[in-house]
């Protein structure tokens, strides 16, 4: 077999790709999972594939579904998309510096920032490698894609999805990421906050409300800014 | 759902999504946010993911119960507490909370 030697750029967007293999797994389980949430409430199987390939946003994508497969108005599912999406702006503005000059680039390489992907693509002192982030994102993508189509296609054809306990995996992915940010004492009280008034809000408020009212318990960082 | 709310939805997740990936980058260089305005973003994600953590195990429609979700993310939790990975984590949630549901609960 003959050598051969991968630019830099390509070596490193296979490496990035490479870590992030269980990632792209654990996106075909989600997609899987969203796909058949997405047709239960109703959303086309083309759409809900489509929204995986064009928005790429897996706890957004679910949260808005989630409200409006409970009758909740799409103005508070676009409410909560637009909040949780909102960690992508501090995400972004880090990545900022490590980005070529062109607005359109800047604007392009921003859009493929994923959680897992950001963290992949730190390489010290502050920067990001940008060819790391856009392999580990394309990965994923393919994934987050593939996993919706076999959701929203499958639906027809598998027994009822609860069967196999489907509907338990976007919330333990939640959980599997929020637990270890919760190490220190004012993230902790936050999420506590925000679980309280999701669930009294949900005895009382049209389905979605309580997420979105969720967020005000973020708030507390304006309180410990103003202490110091 | 119509098939026309179906194609709007789709495309305001598009929108949302480019929009807050592609701020931060554009927004570098020229003016940035503010300390206090940073500290309540970055708390944002716990306060919604635990919303919905919460809501995904105890909230059916507008009642709280327990029931075999709830047990199956228990052991998620479980799971996540020691560290254990994300896949492995998501298959036994499934799997746990088919079993509780097999089981009755």
């Amino acid at each position: 077999v003959p050598a051969v030697s991968a630019s830099p750029t390509v070596s490193r967007l296979r490496e990035g790709a490479r870590a992030a293999t269980p990632f792209t797994v654990a996106a075909v389980l989600l997609g899987t999972s969203f796909g058949i949430a997405a047709r239960e409430a109703g959303i086309p199987a083309g759409a809900a594939i489509a929204m995986s390939a064009l928005a790429n946003a897996g706890s957004a994508q679910i949260a808005a579904v989630a409200i409006l497969a409970g009758g909740g108005s799409l103005a508070a599912a676009g409410i909560a998309a637009l909040l949780i999406n909102l960690r992508f702006l501090p995400m972004g503005m880090a990545m900022g510096p490590s980005l070529p000059r062109s607005r359109i680039r800047r604007a392009l390489y921003g859009a493929a920032i994923v959680d897992a992907s950001w963290i992949l693509a730190r390489i010290g002192n502050g920067r990001f490698d940008r060819h790391l982030l856009l392999g580990s994102t394309a990965v994923q993508w393919v994934g987050w894609v593939a996993g919706t189509a076999i959701g929203a296609l499958g639906r027809d054809v598998l027994p009822d999805p609860s069967t196999f306990g489907v509907d338990a995996v976007f919330p333990a992915f939640f959980l599997a990421i929020i637990v270890p940010e919760l190490r220190s004492a004012e993230p902790l009280v936050v999420a506590v906050i925000g679980a309280a008034i999701a669930l009294s809000m949900a005895l009382i408020a049209p389905a979605g409300a309580g997420i979105v009212l969720a967020g005000v318990a973020a708030l507390i960082g304006l309180r410990r800014a103003e202490a110091r | 759902m119509s098939a026309e709310r179906a194609w709007l939805t789709v495309a305001l997740l598009a929108v949302i999504a480019f929009a807050t990936r592609s701020v931060g980058p554009l927004a570098t260089g020229g003016r940035t946010i503010g300390p206090r305005a940073r500290r309540v973003i970055a708390l944002l994600p716990a306060a919604l993911l635990a919303a919905l953590v919460a809501t995904g195990a105890f909230v059916r429609g507008s009642s709280l119960i327990l029931d075999a979700r709830t047990a199956g993310l228990a052991v998620a939790l479980l799971l996540v507490l020691r560290r254990t990975g994300v896949v492995t984590v998501l298959i036994v949630a499934a799997a746990s909370t088919a079993l509780f549901r097999l089981a009755g609960l």
